[in-house]
């Protein structure tokens, strides 16, 4: 269950949230709305690399701004890219490792997370594979796995699915719904494919212009007229 | 599906997945012991001069591969490479006087203050990439130049800065017990540079240098994955610093005492510049540095051609370097002989 209250950002004039405030809670929630309208801006905040100039976010009951970026992550909060971001020398199994490294596990409990994310996201056939190696398919799995490895609280995926075919994102999809463990952990996903949001996720909020457009369960916010005509609308005629 | 797929594929345990960087790191780097190989065999058939001249290129390759690592691996420039190593030389000529330890004690010493006095230069950089550590280690490099050529290095003298003052006897810093002669002593600084490089190799294949490489995409990325970001940087200035300061200590007991005039700035970008021209991904390209560094110039000289050549083939080197091999000759290198081995592969399926 995350909640944002009255979060606005301001990159000199331009400012992409704009008192945003909201509330979402499920296994699995979306965050929709047209190019722009200050999605990634928003997850930006939530993982500490872009400081609002007023607001909070409180994820759990805990208020996440108060915490630095780095200790976002041993809180319980894990993230992706909306350009895959894989260190190209390191192979796939020390891309993964990083998220375990600052935990300081016990050795057989890392082992044993290590080989389950491997095995559960069918990259362990190619642990040793090198980053600069890897397909557009491959560096979403390595950034899901590196998302898993730490069992987050709170995992943030923008975009996820994009670029992907129609075998490769049903694949993501499956991986993408055994993520967050019920009542415990949540994913938050950014994306413009309105049937993969219809199809995982519970409650969705839409952004436009930095403010919010709508926010409730998926099914009525996409049936929200004000949604479908600020976003929907031109969503279908593009698609269809 | 998961549990099945475990049981089959649970080589990929942290442990095997470090044991096997670890590997990469240390083993699979054919070239690289086959370039110490290949002196260690051929430089002891070369007059004194020429040993000397190895020697104090593989000095220089060990001061290269901490401005290598720093700027492949963390995308920091440091212009003080050179200055760097006079720091250390400055320390363990100090030392040496004030001490008389052995000089494996001296060495270990001057690295770990190297080191620290490294990592104090780059604090005000820690939260920032490129340009502030680029400045400060300018800067320093300029400083230290003033500093050594008013005052010099030390030479048995009493008090801080350890000079010599009057008629008094000059003393030179002895070299350790088992290297006295030349060709002993380059054999003796061959066997440190490969330690160093092992050193060196099991950080970058560790939890820290996976920390490096998620920095090296970004601080913000390597946040995301909780990693304290200004402290693995000062760790690698820490480690570039150590190495400097290895090198340094080498130097001094090379030539026994350091002159002010080696450690101009210029020097310092020189071998930057050089860094990036021989190839900073590689061990391969360290060695390289030092060899244009050194002995390329010593070469032209015996040729009756002035240095001021060399530099400007260098500066020609940069350009085409930048242009056309981000990897430097060292990643040519390695592009030409996977090529030869890709060739002989399939010379040997066709037949
Ligand atoms: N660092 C920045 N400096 C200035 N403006 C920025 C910065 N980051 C984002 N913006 C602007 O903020 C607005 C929101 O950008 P954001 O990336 O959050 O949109 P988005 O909803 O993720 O869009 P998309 O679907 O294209 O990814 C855009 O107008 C963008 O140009
Ligand atoms: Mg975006």
């Amino acid at each position: 269950m995350i909640r944002i209250k009255g979060i606005t950002v301001a990159f000199g004039g331009v400012k992409p949230l704009r008192e945003l405030s909201f509330q979402l809670s499920g296994a699995i929630c979306g965050l929709i709305g047209p190019n722009g309208a200050g999605k990634t801006t928003l997850v930006n905040v939530l993982s500490g690399f872009v400081t609002p100039v007023a607001g909070e976010a409180e994820a759990f009951g805990t208020r996440l701004l108060d915490m630095r970026p780095e200790a976002r992550h041993a809180w319980g909060l894990a993230r992706s890219f909306q350009t895959p971001q894989i260190a190209d020398d390191l192979s796939v199994a020390e891309n993964v490792m990083v998220a375990l490294d600052p935990l300081s596990l016990p050795g057989a409990e890392r082992s044993q997370r290590l080989a389950m994310v491997l095995a559960e996201t069918g990259l362990a056939p190619r642990a040793h594979v090198q980053g600069r190696r890897l397909d557009g398919f491959d560096r979403r799995l390595v950034e899901l796995a590196r998302c898993k490895v730490s069992r987050p609280r709170l995992i943030l995926l923008d975009e996820p699915a994009a670029g992907l075919a129609a075998t490769e994102r049903a694949q993501l999809i499956d991986l993408i719904r055994a993520l967050p463990v019920p009542g415990e952990s949540m994913v938050l996903i950014i994306d413009h494919d309105i049937d993969l949001i219809a199809a995982i996720c519970e409650q969705t909020a839409v952004l436009d212009f930095g403010t919010l457009v709508a926010c409730g369960t998926t099914r009525d916010v996409l049936a929200d007229p004000k949604v479908r005509a600020a976003y929907l609308g031109e969503f279908e005629e593009g698609t269809s | 599906m998961g549990a099945h797929k475990l049981t089959t594929d649970s080589i990929a345990t942290p442990a095997a997945v470090q044991a096997r960087a670890w590997r990469d790191g240390l083993v699979a780097y054919p070239g690289t012991v086959a370039f110490l190989l290949l002196m260690a065999i051929a430089v002891p058939f070369l007059g004194a001069f020429w040993v000397r001249t190895f020697t104090a290129m593989l000095i220089i390759a060990i001061g290269a591969w901490g401005v290598a690592i720093l700027q492949a691996r963390l995308g920091l420039v440091s212009l003080a490479g050179i200055a760097m190593i006079g720091l250390g030389g400055w320390i363990a000529l100090r030392l040496n006087h004030a001490t008389g330890l052995p000089f494996e004690v001296v060495l270990i010493l001057t690295a770990a203050i190297t080191a620290m006095v490294a990592l104090v230069l780059g604090l005000p950089a820690l939260r920032h990439r490129g340009l502030l550590y680029s400045l400060l280690t300018l800067m320093f490099a300029a400083a230290f130049h003033v500093i050594v050529s008013s005052v010099g290095f030390p030479d048995g003298g009493s008090g801080f800065w350890g000079r010599v003052t009057g008629s008094t006897q000059r003393m030179l810093m002895p070299r350790p017990a088992i290297a006295q002669g030349h060709l002993a002593y380059f054999f003796y600084v061959l066997v440190v540079v490969a330690l160093c490089f092992a050193f060196s190799q099991v950080m970058l294949r560790s939890r820290l240098g996976r920390a490096w490489a998620m920095i090296r995409i970004s601080d913000s990325v390597a946040q995301s994955c909780g990693i304290r970001v200004g402290w693995a940087r000062a760790k690698a200035f820490a480690l570039a610093g150590g190495l400097a300061g290895v090198a340094g200590c080498l130097w001094a007991g090379s030539v026994g005492q350091l002159d002010g005039r080696s450690f101009d700035p210029l020097q310092s970008l020189l071998l930057f510049g050089l860094v990036v021209v021989a190839g900073p991904w590689s061990m391969i390209g360290a060695l390289l540095a030092g060899f244009l560094y050194r002995v390329f110039p010593a070469i032209l000289d015996s040729l009756g051609v002035t240095g001021h050549v060399a530099t400007m083939i260098f500066g020609a080197a940069l350009i085409h370097a930048i242009v056309t091999a981000p990897r430097g000759i060292a990643g040519q290198l390695e592009d030409l002989f996977a090529a030869i081995s890709r060739r002989l592969d399939t010379e040997r399926k066709r037949q």
